[in-house]
């Protein structure tokens, strides 16, 4: 190993012997911060937002424009980061938040070279293709070991370098990512990837699982992940079984029967799942970590809830809205240079960052894994959290877990005799299923010196807090921070960020006020996870917003209070076009055998409809389904604001509203239109460095209002 | 609470039947359903009648009736007092605001003050003894008169209508429904229109006379304040010089000035610039709203006590005089509650209050008229 790692911290493979101890730890943590949460009540209702950017640069040649990296910006600005100012926000009104982003733009602008630029977008168009960062080295390096990246995308602090490593050594080879090209009048078809093809990555996976299985670290613990130690010949034996029929009926939720005897508890399973063999046909090819964090524009909004009950609350009902957020926010259409068949970039970030050994990815036997896992640590969620055990709310029902997922049954255990209800040691155990990437030694020492561990343990929530950090869920849930105070937190994730500071103040106030309405009225909107992940893999596809149904609950003002029954029937519209749709990372695909019969009529008495993204959030009287907009708009007078405050929630629900009407277009679709009339496009969905330069220099003058943008902005 | 007995009406000396229905928590689930539209809040007050009193009268039975009142009280039978489920935080703020419906007149047909106090009385047995931070009152003929309160907001915009013959035509709205479109917003739209065609008076006049109807609401508020019962008290819907003169003539700062959000455009901002720099110069504080200025017509109410069937359920005990009739029961006042937890940004339990009586009017049909009355021959 020639990478250079600095003292203070253990890598992946270092700690990995250990790391059934900081697991163990780490569930002490959250029994202690549950424990400690349930006194406690948070009075005032407080969000924050993260809001990440990235600078890009025309050095010299006015044609082409590159990527900076920050350090050539600001040295006290670790990361493409900027931290909304002071923590939490205070009040509940997100009035301020559009002022708050333009000084935050206003600061990380001051501090720009002349020939840079910044943009909220969530990531560089042509990463991975020619020439995309300042200084750009060649590829292949060993810290990446990327095929398209270069080293130098790589932002060279500590934790990060662990983490992308971590990544890699965890998985035994560079995670590789595909997304479909969009087909234009003039492109090759079929398409290869002139950079990577599926056999050199194949074959890397052989290569480096070889080299990578060092076996030092096998007699450390039983549940060391033992790198998959197999055979080529046995690699290509299982891939030739790839058509298998999957039988995902006796596929349960619950907890097997005996799971104390067992090491490791998973979900019945028939056998090991093949369920990734991405067709890498007519696929772009990534190969780093990299495309999936630590490079792009991100917008997030954190909500803190009163008290876990509340908390859960959110955390379910926030989960099915993310899929019609990301539709509705779609931005990135083009991937390395490419226009891509998607709008969205959710699922590249999931699967580049996927960590998944061979094992857990069912590409090999079982032996030390503790069971194939369906999903990335990125990705939508598994389960819901359901009401707590004390609360009167009746509209969770198990059925709507109605996917597989592992979970560490050590720490469910532990969670559930420290008095933590099932659903929720469920969710936790299986978040601590995933292994962390890297520890600092303060922490592990700690674990080593067993004497005064005892004391202090219960006292940080540093490994717990690791654990979460190593799962993005499209919401997540974090506990009360005991030193500042703050109550469970619940993080939306799948907003992707906008081009100006009044569309990301927009869907931020959508979602501040959203979570408000669902704890007001107590709304109900409770979705399959199957169909859930449906919705996402949907949201993706190019204008979702117009030409995609989602399914959703059509009534959401039922079941809270258990006085309805719910039919759980599914009324489907259309042809189907919309749905047999594969979800790359994982996601088992369709199964409904918990919710048939599938008719497609009465959609008046179907529990769920198939909705576009207008009839969701502007109501349509044909399901008679009273829209989430609807809601908020009639909930924001009842609430006696200020004039001028409601005046401008209003206004920027209006952009929201807008959008999902279809009056106004997603940025996806305006990049879309722009490098589809550029002059200079040849129609064969490749976007040249020029291209690439007018869009994002016209972008840029659009945020600064130079240019207007009726469509994309009204 | 002491039940008192009440001297009703001043127009005509009996005890006239009184209709009050509470309607349910509209923040629970089922109300909500069936009130949300997103649409005008006349709309959603109509529903949650129609609602509460489906629960009410027809599944269940739900209702008190005092004979010697002859008050008849329609609760909804779930009215859950709180929607939010966390326990330990008790920092709630309840605000209400009263509308004052055309009907609610004294003889002089001016507003009358025992419909405010009936209002309050309401809220309090609905909500309990609880202290009020907002009391917001809003006067049916001043609020049709701010642009945006009626379909086409241009045609009446600016003029301000003289203040009689707008509260007449008001009134005239609650004639008997043998003439359709005489009822409800449309009449008032009429009304507008008429009086904005003949209407020449000055405006500060108008506004001097207008002003003055409302003094005797306007310090009944201010008694609610200084008792303790209410922390702050508003008007809606006032322009500036009505606020002008509301201030001068009652020396009786309000604390809240409600205006109306022009919903159709949320970028619009020509609404009452100097009204909002008046206010601010003041210290009154301007806020939001989006209510209609009925927000319920005789129309919809004697339709629904039609539907529902109030008036063969509950015969009047009372005979009206020689030459006077029982009229239709009009709505009165409307009173709009919110409890919610500001800080946090929730609404915990929010519900109209509607009251509508009868009074004796004089019967269309009686053989003499007597000259005195004969201002209202003009109206048969």
């Amino acid at each position: 190993m020639t990478r250079s790692k600095p003292p203070n911290m253990y890598s992946w493979q270092e700690i990995l012997p250990r790391m059934e101890e900081i697991r163990s730890q780490a569930t002490d943590q959250f029994i202690a911060a549950w424990k400690d949460s349930q006194s406690r009540r948070v009075n005032d209702f407080s969000w924050h937002e993260t809001f990440q950017v990235m600078i890009t640069a025309a050095p010299t040649a006015l044609t082409a424009m590159l990527m900076t990296l920050l350090p050539a910006l600001a040295g006290d600005q670790p990361m493409l980061a900027s931290p909304s100012d002071g923590g939490m926000r205070g009040g509940w009104l997100a009035t301020e938040i559009l002022e708050c982003l333009r000084a935050r733009r206003r600061l990380l602008k001051s501090r720009l070279q002349p020939d840079e630029m910044l943009l909220s977008i969530s990531q560089f168009p042509l990463l991975g293709s020619g020439v995309y960062i300042d200084s750009q080295s060649p590829v292949n390096g060993p810290l990446l070991r990327s095929l398209v990246l270069s080293e130098k995308c790589l932002n060279p602090m500590p934790p990060f370098t662990l983490e992308i490593a971590g990544i890699v050594d965890r998985r035994g080879i560079v995670p590789y990512t595909s997304v479909p090209v969009f087909r234009d009048t003039n492109t090759e078809w079929p398409f290869v990837d002139k950079d990577l093809s599926a056999e050199t990555l194949d074959f890397g996976i052989l290569q480096s699982t070889m080299n990578g299985s060092s076996g030092n670290y096998n007699s450390g613990t039983s549940s060391a992940v033992h790198s998959a130690g197999t055979s080529p010949g046995f690699a290509a034996a299982c891939s030739t079984n790839s058509n298998i029929v999957l039988n995902y009926n006796s596929i349960g939720s619950a907890p097997s029967n005996n799971p104390e005897g067992r090491p490791y508890a998973v979900t019945p399973s028939p056998r090991p799942l093949l369920f990734e063999m991405p067709s890498n046909k007519n696929c772009l090819l990534l190969d780093s970590p990299l495309f999936g964090i630590g490079s792009g524009g991100v917008l997030r909004v954190t909500l803190c809830a009163a008290d876990l009950d509340e908390a859960r609350t959110l955390y379910d009902h926030l989960a099915p809205i993310c899929a019609i957020m990301t539709a509705l926010t779609a931005a990135t259409p083009i991937v390395k240079g490419y226009l891509t068949d998607r709008d969205c970039y959710w699922d590249v970030q999931c699967s580049a960052v996927d960590d998944r050994s061979a094992q857990e990815r069912g590409i090999v036997p079982l032996t030390t894994a503790k069971g194939t896992l369906l999903k990335s640590r990125f990705g939508s969620i598994d389960t819901y959290l359901g009401p707590g055990p004390t609360s009167d709310d009746m509209s969770f029902h198990p059925e709507f877990n109605d996917c597989q997922y592992t979970y560490d049954s050590n720490s469910y255990w532990k969670m559930k005799n420290g008095g933590v209800d099932h659903l929720l040691s469920q969710h936790v155990a299986r978040l601590f299923i995933r292994d962390l990437h890297y520890a600092s030694t303060k922490m592990v020492g700690e674990t080593a010196t067993d004497v005064d561990a005892k004391p202090r343990k219960t006292d940080g929530q540093e490994h717990f807090k690791r654990f979460l950090g190593c799962n993005r869920q499209n919401v997540c849930l974090y506990p009360p921070n005991t030193r500042a105070g703050s109550g469970w937190e619940i993080e939306f994730m799948s907003l992707e960020v906008q081009l100006t500071d009044a569309e990301n103040a927009a869907f931020i106030t959508f979602i501040v006020l959203l979570s408000r309405v669902i704890i007001s009225y107590r709304l109900n909107l409770y979705l399959p996870i199957s169909l859930m992940d449906q919705n996402m893999s949907r949201a993706q596809r190019i204008n979702a917003t117009r030409d995609q149904l989602f399914f959703f609950r059509r009534d959401l003002f039922s079941g809270r209070d258990g006085k309805s029954s719910s039919s759980g029937r599914i009324s489907r519209r259309g042809n189907g076009n919309s749905r047999h749709t594969a979800h790359s990372p994982g996601s088992p695909g369709d199964r409904e055998s918990f919710h048939r019969p599938l008719s497609n009529g009465s959609p008046d008495t179907a529990e769920y409809v198939e909705l576009t993204v207008d009839e969701i959030l502007n109501g349509s009287k044909k399901y008679r389904v009273t829209g989430i907009l609807n809601i908020i708009m009639s909930f924001l007078p009842t609430m006696r604001l200020e004039y001028d405050v409601e005046q401008e929630l209003r206004r920027q629900l209006w952009l929201v509203k807008k959008r999902a009407s279809g009056r106004l277009c997603t940025l996806a679709t305006w990049m879309r239109n722009f490098v589809q009339s550029h002059p200079e496009y040849r129609h064969d969905s490749i976007v040249s460095p020029s291209i690439n330069y007018d869009m994002l220099r016209t972008m840029s003058d659009i945020e600064e209002g130079r240019v207007k943008a009726p469509e994309l902005l009204g | 609470m002491t039940r008192r007995r009440q001297e009703i009406t001043e127009k005509v000396p009996t005890t006239p039947r009184k209709v009050v229905v509470y309607t349910d928590n509209l923040m629970t689930s089922n109300s909500a359903r069936n009130t949300v539209t997103g649409e005008s809040s006349s709309k959603e007050l109509a529903n949650s009648l129609a609602e509460t009193l489906n629960t009410a009268l027809v599944i269940s039975t739900s209702f008190r009736f005092d004979p010697e009142l002859n008050t008849l009280e329609i609760l909804d039978p779930y009215n859950p007092r709180n929607n939010i489920q966390v326990k330990g935080i008790t920092d709630y703020k309840v605000s209400v605001k009263v509308f004052m419906l055309p009907t609610a007149v004294d003889v002089k047909n001016r507003p009358s003050t025992v419909y405010v106090k009936q209002a309050m009385a309401s809220v309090q047995r609905q909500l309990g003894a609880v202290k009020i931070d907002e009391l917001v009152v809003s006067f049916a003929e001043i609020s049709a008169q701010t642009p945006g309160g009626l379909n086409e907001s241009s045609s009446v915009s600016s003029l301000t209508r003289p203040g009689t013959s707008q509260a007449d035509s008001l009134l005239d709205q609650g004639r008997p429904l043998d003439s359709p479109g005489q009822a409800g917003i449309s009449t008032i739209d009429d009304a507008n229109n008429d009086t904005s065609t003949t209407g020449s008076r000055t405006s500060n006049d108008d506004s001097e006379n207008d002003m003055s109807r409302y003094l005797k609401v306007w310090r009944l508020l201010n008694r609610f304040k200084r008792s303790g019962d209410a922390s702050k008290i508003g008007i809606s819907d006032v322009t500036k010089s009505q606020l002008e003169q509301l201030c001068q003539q009652s020396e009786i700062k309000p604390d809240i000035v409600q205006i109306r959000l022009n919903l159709n455009d949320p970028s619009d901002q020509s609404l009452d610039g100097e009204l909002r720099a008046y206010a601010k110069e003041q210290g009154i504080s301007v806020s939001a709203h989006a209510d209609e200025p009925v927000v319920l017509s005789d129309r919809t109410f004697q339709m629904l006590a039609s539907d529902f069937k109030i008036n063969e359920r509950f015969p009047t005990t009372e005979v009206a005089p020689q030459g006077y009739k029982m009229d239709f029961m009009r709505p009165r006042w409307v009173a709009n509650y919110t409890v919610m937890q500001t800080k946090r940004g929730l609404v915990a339990n929010r519900g109209y209050i509607a009251m509508a009586s009868s009074d004796c009017v004089l019967d269309p049909n009686r053989i003499s008229p007597r000259p005195k009355y004969s201002m209202f021959g003009g109206f048969l």
